[in-house]
C-alpha cells in the first residue's frame, strides 16, 4: 500500500500543479480583462467635456458680440481661445480612441436667455458657472480616472480653467463697486 | 530456474503501460488542439460576422443621424436631435466594438480609423445653423461626398470580411467534418487499450492464481514426499549464513516444524559426538570451495534419543537477485543403512560358507581320490595276482567293484571339473571360437572317430571369454551329442554362430540393444523330449540309466555354469529319435 502511495505521490503532485496554473492563468486573465476595463476612454465623459469646452466657446463668443469693456473682452477672449485650444485636445482624445465627440452645441436654451439679457453681469456669471462645472469636471477625471491622455488633459487644463476663473472674478468686483 | 520470460516481466508490464499512457496523452493533446483550432475559427467567423454587422450598423447609424439632424435643420425643434444623439452614441458603441474586434488585425484598424475621419467629419458638416444658403449648400453637398467615400470605405472592409467568412466557413467545414472523426478514434483507441489492458491483467491475474495453485499443490505434494522419501530439505544463504528448514528436516531431527531457529550451532546439538568432524569439514568445504560433499553422519534424534543415519548432499545456486545459496536435502537412511549391514554381513557368511564348500568340494575330490586310487590299484593287483585262485563270483564281483571305483572316480573328476568353474579367477580375453571348437574335436577325436562322427564347423566368431572355460563347454556339448547317438546312422553335428541383437531374441527377456553370439549345436541323434528341456541342465540329473548311457550327470551342468559364468544363456531343444539342438547366447 506504501508503496503504491509512493508511486502515485509525483503524479498526483504534478496533477495538483497543472490545476494551479490553469486556474491562474483563467485569474490573471481576468485581472487584465478589469485592468483594462478601468483605462479605456468614458465616450460619455468626453461628450460631456466636449459639451461643456462647446459651452464657455459659445457663451464667450456671444458676450463679445454686445459693446463692453476691453478688458472684459481680453477675459473673454482669452477663455474662448483657450477653449478652442481645449477642443482640439480633446478632437485628438476622441480621435485616437475612435469616439465623435459633438462638435456643434445643440442645447442653445443659455444663448436663447443671453440674446434676452444682453447683461455682461449675466454672461460672466454663466460663463464663471460653466466654467466652475467644466473644473469640476476635469478634477474628477484627475481624481479617479486612470487613461494617461485624460489625466495628463485634466492636469493641463484645471489650472488653464481656474485662471480663467479668477480673471472673471478680477473684472466682476470693480463692477459690483461701480454697481 | 528462476529465469522469467520478457513479456511476463514487471519492467515489459510498465514499459507497455508507460507507452499507452503517453499515446493517450498525445492524442488527447492532437483531440484538444483541433477543439481548439474549431474554435479558433469559430471565434474568427463570429468576429467576422460582429464585424460585419457593426460596419452595416454604422451606415445606418449615419442615416439615422442625417435623418436626425434634416429633421432639426427643417423645424428647429429638438425633438429630431434625438435620433441625432442616439446615433451619434451608437456610431461610437460600435466603433469601440470594431476597435476591439480589429485590435489584432494592424491593417483593418488603418481602415477603422479611415472611417472614423470619414465619421468625423460627416458629424462636423452637421451644424445647427448656417451663414449663408452657399455654405448650407456646400455642407449638404460634401456631407454627400463623404457619405459616398465612406461607403466604399466599408464596403470594402465588408469585401474583406466575407472572403475572409468564406475562407474560415470552409475551413471550419473541413475541420468539424473531421472532429467526430478524431474524437471517436481517440475514444475507440482510449477503450481498445483499455480493453488490452484489462484482458493483459486478467489473463495475468488467472496466470498467477493458476501459479499459485500449482505452486500450492507443488509444495504439498513436496511435503509429503518428504514425508514419504524420508527427507527434508534446507537453504543456507551464503552471504548472511542463514538457514532454511523444509519442515520435515525439523521432524527428521525428532523436534516439531519451525520449533527452532535453524542454524549451524543449532545442527551442532544433534549430531553424533563421534561424527561432528564429519559435518566441520563439510562445513569447512562451503566456506572455501562454495561446494558440499556427499556426507554420511549419524544424529541422535531429541524425542526419542534414537541414533539414525543421515545422508547429505547439497549443490550451490544464484537466485534472480544475484544471492548466492546452497540448497540440500538430507535423506534418513537408517534402514537402507541397516539393511545394507544385514546384507554384507550375509554376503561375508555367504562367501565364507561359499569358500568352505568349495574348499570342501576341492578337498574331498582330491582326498577321495586318494583312497579310490589305492583300491582300483589294488583291485588290479589282485586280479593280475590272483586270477587263477579266484572263484568265477569272485572274478565277478571284483570286476563290479572297478566298475563302481571307475564310476566313482569319474564322478568325482565331474565334482572337481565343476568346483573349479566355480572357483577359478574369471579372466576374460579375447576368444576366437574356431580354434576352440578345433581343439575341443581334436579333443574328441579317439571318440568321434569310434562313432563315424562327422562335425561340421562353420566360421565361428570372435568373443570375450574364458578359454578353458569355453573348450570344455564345446568338449561337453559335443561329447553329449556323440554319446546320445544313434546306432543305425552315423551322427553328424553342425556348429555355426551368428549376432544376434538382444531385443530380437524373445527368449533371452533382454529389451536392450546388447549383441550376443548364437552358437548352435545341431546334431541327429536319439534327442529327448522337450518337456526336460530344463532339467537335463540340473546336477546330477540324467534322462537315461547308466546302464543305457554311461555319465554322472553333471556335464550340462557345467555347461550351464560356464555360460552362466560368461554373463550368457544356454537352451536345449530336442525331439525324441530327430536330434538336439544346444544354443548358447555369449555376450560380445
Amino acid at each position: 500500500m506504501n508503496r503504491i502511495i509512493r508511486k502515485t505521490k509525483p503524479l498526483f503532485l504534478f496533477s495538483i500543479v497543472l490545476l494551479i496554473l490553469t486556474t491562474s492563468c483563467k485569474e490573471e486573465i481576468k485581472k487584465t480583462e478589469e485592468v483594462a476595463t478601468h483605462s479605456e476612454v468614458s465616450e460619455l465623459l468626453l461628450t460631456q467635456i466636449a459639451e461643456s469646452n462647446l459651452k464657455v466657446v459659445a457663451i464667450s463668443e456671444k458676450a463679445q458680440e454686445d459693446q463692453i469693456e476691453h478688458a472684459t473682452r481680453i477675459v473673454l477672449k482669452q477663455i474662448e481661445n483657450n477653449h478652442i485650444q481645449l477642443k482640439n485636445k480633446i478632437r485628438k482624445i476622441a480621435k485616437d480612441n475612435l469616439i465623435i465627440i459633438p462638435n456643434t452645441l445643440y442645447d442653445t436654451t443659455i444663448l436663447k436667455h443671453f440674446i434676452n439679457e444682453l447683461n455682461i453681469d449675466l454672461y460672466l456669471q454663466k460663463i464663471k458657472r460653466s466654467l466652475h462645472i467644466e473644473l469640476n469636471l476635469y478634477k474628477s477625471i484627475a481624481a479617479t480616472n486612470q487613461n494617461v491622455a485624460l489625466q495628463k488633459l485634466a492636469s493641463e487644463t484645471i489650472p488653464a480653467i481656474q485662471n480663467n476663473i479668477s480673471s472673471i472674478e478680477k473684472i466682476q468686483q470693480p463692477v459690483k463697486k461701480s454697481n | 530456474m528462476f529465469k522469467s520470460k520478457l513479456f511476463d516481466s514487471i519492467g515489459f508490464i510498465r514499459a507497455l503501460f508507460l507507452i499507452a499512457f503517453f499515446i493517450l496523452i498525445f492524442l488527447a493533446s492532437i483531440t484538444y488542439r483541433h477543439i481548439k483550432e474549431l474554435d479558433k475559427i469559430s471565434d474568427s467567423i463570429i468576429n467576422t460576422y460582429e464585424i460585419s454587422i457593426e460596419l452595416g450598423q454604422l451606415i445606418s447609424h449615419i442615416k439615422d443621424a442625417e435623418t436626425g439632424h434634416r429633421g432639426y435643420i427643417i423645424t428647429n425643434d429638438s425633438i429630431y436631435l434625438e435620433p441625432f444623439v442616439d446615433a451619434r452614441n451608437k456610431i461610437n458603441s460600435s466603433f469601440q466594438t470594431l476597435h476591439t474586434a480589429l485590435k489584432k488585425d494592424s491593417k483593418k484598424q488603418e481602415q477603422l480609423n479611415r472611417v472614423y475621419d470619414l465619421i468625423d467629419k460627416r458629424f462636423s458638416y452637421f451644424k445647427n445653423k448656417f451663414s449663408s444658403k452657399q455654405e448650407f449648400n456646400a455642407d449638404f453637398k460634401n456631407g454627400k461626398l463623404v457619405m459616398d467615400t465612406l461607403r466604399l470605405e466599408i464596403n470594402s472592409m465588408l469585401d474583406t470580411e466575407s472572403k475572409l467568412l468564406n475562407s474560415n466557413g470552409k475551413r471550419y467545414r473541413l475541420s468539424n467534418s473531421d472532429t467526430p472523426l478524431i474524437i471517436f478514434s481517440t475514444f475507440l483507441i482510449s477503450i481498445l487499450i483499455l480493453g488490452l489492458g484489462y484482458l493483459r491483467i486478467i489473463k495475468n491475474y488467472k496466470d498467477l492464481m493458476k501459479q499459485n495453485m500449482r505452486l500450492k499443490i507443488f509444495d504439498e505434494s513436496s511435503k509429503q514426499s518428504e514425508i514419504l522419501g524420508k527427507y527434508g530439505s534446507w537453504l543456507l544463504n551464503i552471504e548472511n549464513k542463514t538457514f532454511n528448514y523444509s519442515d520435515n528436516e525439523f521432524r527428521l531431527l525428532g523436534t516439531e516444524p519451525q520449533s527452532f531457529v535453524p542454524t549451524l550451532e543449532a545442527f551442532f546439538t544433534f549430531i553424533h559426538p563421534d561424527d561432528k568432524e564429519i559435518i566441520t569439514n563439510a562445513y569447512k568445504q562451503i566456506q572455501e570451495n562454495e561446494s558440499f560433499p556427499l556426507i554420511n553422519y549419524r544424529i541422535i534424534k531429541k524425542d526419542t534419543l534414537e541414533i539414525r543415519h543421515f545422508r547429505t548432499t547439497a549443490k550451490i545456486f544464484i537466485d534472480r537477485l544475484g544471492n548466492k545459496n546452497m540448497i540440500g536435502t538430507t535423506q534418513d537412511i537408517t534402514e537402507d543403512y541397516n539393511k545394507t549391514q544385514l546384507i554384507e554381513l550375509r554376503n561375508k557368511e555367504l562367501e565364507q560358507n561359499n569358500k568352505e564348500l568349495t574348499e570342501f568340494n576341492h578337498v574331498a575330490s582330491h582326498d577321495l581320490q586318494e583312497p579310490l586310487r589305492k583300491i582300483q590299484t589294488f583291485i588290479s593287483r589282485i586280479e593280475d595276482k590272483e586270477k587263477e585262485t579266484l572263484s568265477e563270483s569272485a572274478k565277478e564281483y571284483f570286476e563290479k567293484i572297478q566298475e563302481a571305483s571307475n564310476r566313482m572316480r569319474v564322478l568325482i573328476n565331474d565334482l572337481l571339473q565343476y568346483s573349479r568353474t566355480n572357483r577359478t579367477e574369471k579372466t576374460f580375453e579375447t576368444i576366437d571360437l574356431n580354434t576352440i571348437a578345433k581343439n575341443a574335436i581334436s579333443e574328441l577325436s579317439e571318440n568321434s572317430s569310434d562313432k563315424n562322427a562327422q562335425i561340421h564347423v562353420e566360421k565361428l566368431h570372435k568373443i570375450q571369454g574364458i578359454p578353458f572355460q569355453l573348450e570344455q563347454l564345446f568338449i561337453n556339448i559335443i561329447s553329449n551329442a556323440l554319446k546320445y547317438s544313434k546306432t543305425d546312422s552315423p551322427i553328424v553335428i553342425t556348429i555355426i554362430s551368428k549376432k544376434i541383437k538382444a531385443s530380437k531374441s524373445p527368449k533371452l527377456n533382454d529389451i536392450s540393444k546388447r549383441e550376443y553370439v548364437k552358437i548352435t549345436f545341431t546334431d541327429n541323434g536319439l534327442g529327448f523330449e522337450q518337456k526336460y528341456a530344463e532339467k537335463i541342465f540340473l546336477l546330477f540329473n540324467r534322462l537315461h540309466g547308466k546302464k543305457d548311457f554311461p555319465g554322472t550327470g553333471v556335464g550340462l551342468a557345467i555347461c550351464k555354469k560356464i555360460v552362466e559364468n560368461h554373463k550368457g544363456y544356454i537352451f536345449a531343444k530336442g525331439r525324441p529319435n530327430e536330434g538336439a539342438t544346444f544354443e548358447v547366447y555369449l555376450p560380445l
